[in-house]
């Protein structure tokens, strides 16, 4: 979604830091498609993933005006979104940490399927996933933290955090081909 | 080849996520209202907790204006009583002068002839009209009683044989309330024999004055009739005299209302001072300032001990009963060692602090392990206490009772937690991290704190200095998370022009 004609996206964060009801709506009709493909991708279902959005857009709204306009506002919402949505599967990681790494094993790919992933593909192949392992590959290979941010993050050392990625992919890349197989 | 699938896949998930459109915005912006909308709410509340304790205080100032107007009225028509007392008598006074002076008329007429002046309103006048040189005798205790009263008038005597420090006036009926009735008769007669040239002045203010005159003049002729040889009285010298006055008098000597009169006179000269002590007791308002120690406590919390500051005034509504209201500033702080506070606003803290750090969330995804919250707050509180004092005129001892109001000028909420950084294989750190939420002026809270205290004074000295004990008992949540805490301690006041007890 656009802002409004004439209306720049400077302007209404700065009406929003003063509070403005309209432009606040503004700010998250615009972003809302952003928010929630990253929320999407973390949680377990649509519900969820509009409640993290909503909670990380409350926030916005009430640190607003900490924020520094010389950083990208996306940037900004990323981050908040990103934390939003892992706080509220706070249990699910916790005890995802105690589970035994499985033993997935090596698979060829089938390149032909991936570029005709679409967002509900995608979101099913993920949530095939375990939780920590679904976190730090979003974490990781979409969102950009490396290992040693994911371990301070989710209070993990970051050579765990390098196991679960490589679980989660070795996983992802199970799925694909079994879906290739699928279908082909 | 697993890394081209992993590349792919990840390019394939962003571009597919970055550009992600999602057509149910309006819906969510519903669904975000339902939680977010609480400012909008807030405000009219806000608005109308000021537009309350406005009323209020508009309230109890009229109730205070309207008292002290009531007083005052009070006060000016007691005055009132008193004044025309004070004026008859003058008029007395000057009447009698007048009719005295007429009288000395006749008996100051020359020098060759020594007047003998017999003045009574009950025709008990001595009269010795052949002997020039006896002094003039005065039966009437209420010519004394003026005489001391109003202290200007003289009463002078052409007596050439009077005994010293001997008392010429003969008193049958001597009120025993004055006092001064033997001074009177002293100055009569120490008044030095002046001679026949020596006007005569003789002050009857107990007499009215056409009896007065009536008497007079029968003196008058008898006078005449006694000694024709005497003229009318050709040199007569009076003072404060007003003529007219006498029109105005009644018609019947009344020696008992002069007598009272005239210790109404005397009362009245010895009370005015007190009057004025007493006016100053009696004021309607009364300023202080004061310093408070107390400590802070609230559930979960440790005590910890403030101070505050402020000034206070005390409006009296009755005799025993004041309302005293004003204005402290006073620090508050408390300290939670093991846990939040409990609502759900302070608890949440942790998460919202973190969402305003500078452009990026603290890891509260991190399993943070609480350490210790604060809470620190300067307030501005604004008390409306009843005060019953127990005996106003002897003592400041006091009970108070109120509630309190106000807001606070800063707020800071600081929470400490420590990041564990577990590793699965073992050890374990942990890194401090503190959150601080800082606000101002975040809202009015009425009436949120019951007020319970008493007090005891002493004079320092026009002022009073009282220590009073307070506690100050929560009944709902201040600030912005609304904690719930109160106060106990000492405050030191200070009352300016406090009444003598």
């Amino acid at each position: 979604m656009h802002p409004p004609k004439g209306i720049t996206e400077e302007e209404i964060i700065s009406q929003c830091k003063k509070g403005s009801l309209k432009y606040q709506e503004m700010l998250y009709k615009q972003f809302y498609g952003y928010a929630m493909g990253i929320s999407l991708r973390y949680s377990l279902n649509r519900d969820d993933a509009l409640e993290a959005v909503n909670d990380a857009f409350i926030k916005v709204f009430n640190a607003v005006h900490n924020y520094n306009t010389d950083k990208p506002f996306k940037a900004w919402l990323r981050t908040i979104v990103v934390n939003t949505a892992i706080d509220r599967r706070r249990k699910d990681l916790k005890f995802q940490l105690n589970v035994e790494l499985d033993n997935a094993a090596p698979i060829s790919s089938n390149m032909g399927t991936v570029d005709n992933l679409n967002a509900q593909d995608i979101l099913k192949m993920m949530n095939e996933l375990p939780a920590i392992q679904l976190t730090i590959f979003n974490m990781y290979e979409i969102d950009g933290y490396n290992h040693d941010e994911i371990g301070n993050m989710l209070a993990i050392p970051a050579s765990s955090s390098r196991v679960y990625l490589s679980r989660a992919k070795e996983r992802l890349r199970k799925i694909l081909r079994q879906e290739a197989q699928n279908h082909g | 080849m697993d890394d081209q699938l992993d590349n792919d896949l990840k390019n394939r998930i962003r571009e597919v996520f970055d550009n992600y459109e999602d057509t149910t915005a309006d819906e969510g912006w519903l669904l975000l209202r339902e939680k977010f909308p609480e400012e909008e709410k807030k405000r009219p509340m806000v608005w109308l907790w000021w537009a309350s304790t406005a009323a209020g205080l508009l309230l109890f100032l009229a109730i205070g204006v309207w008292m002290l107007n009531n007083k005052q009225k009070a006060n000016s028509t007691n005055t009132a009583v008193i004044k025309p007392v004070k004026q008859n008598t003058r008029h007395q006074q000057a009447v009698q002068i007048d009719s005295v002076s007429r009288i000395a008329a006749n008996t100051g007429s020359g020098n060759s002839n020594s007047a003998d002046t017999t003045i009574s309103a009950q025709n008990n006048i001595a009269q010795n009209q052949n002997n020039p040189r006896k002094k003039p005798t005065i039966n009437n205790p209420a010519v004394n009683a003026a005489a001391v009263g109003q202290n200007n008038v003289a009463v002078f005597t052409p007596s050439t044989k009077i005994p010293v420090n001997a008392p010429a006036v003969k008193q049958p009926q001597v009120n025993p309330n004055n006092r001064t009735n033997s001074t009177v008769n002293q100055l009569a007669a120490q008044q030095p024999a002046a001679g026949n040239k020596q006007p005569v002045i003789v002050a009857t203010p107990g007499t009215k004055a056409d009896s007065i005159k009536t008497v007079v003049t029968n003196a008058g002729k008898q006078q005449y009739a006694a000694n024709p040889v005497v003229a009318p009285a050709t040199k007569t010298t009076t003072t404060n005299v007003t003529p007219n006055a006498a029109n105005q008098q009644p018609t019947q000597a009344k020696p008992s209302s002069a007598n009272a009169m005239a210790t109404m006179l005397a009362a009245d000269n010895l009370q005015t001072p007190k009057a004025k002590d007493k006016a100053a007791d009696d004021k309607k308002v009364k300023f202080g300032i004061y310093a408070a120690t107390f400590f802070n406590y609230a559930k979960g919390s440790a005590n910890q001990v403030n101070a505050g500051a402020g000034f206070t005034s005390d409006i009296r509504l009755s005799k025993n009963l004041k309302l005293s209201t004003g204005v402290a500033l006073a620090q508050n702080t408390l300290k939670y060692n093991s846990s939040v506070p409990p609502n759900p606003s302070a608890a949440n803290a942790v998460t919202f602090a973190a969402a305003a750090q500078d452009n990026k969330l603290v890891p509260a995804s991190s399993f943070p392990v609480f350490k210790n919250y604060n809470a620190s707050l300067v307030g501005l509180d604004v008390p409306i206490n009843l005060k019953y004092e127990f005996n106003p005129e002897k003592t400041d001892a006091y009970f108070s009772a109120g509630l309190s109001s106000g807001t606070f000028i800063n707020e800071a909420y600081t929470t400490s937690y420590g990041i564990p950084h577990n590793s699965l294989l073992g050890g374990a750190t942990q890194q401090t991290s503190e959150e601080t939420n800082r606000q101002s002026f975040n809202g009015f809270y009425f009436a949120r704190t019951l007020n319970l205290s008493v007090g005891v004074g002493t004079a320092l000295g026009k002022n009073r200095l009282i220590i009073e004990p307070f506690l100050k008992y929560p009944l709902q949540g201040m600030g912005a998370q609304q904690i719930k805490f109160g106060a106990g301690g000492l405050n030191l006041k200070f009352n300016f022009a406090g009444g003598k007890r």
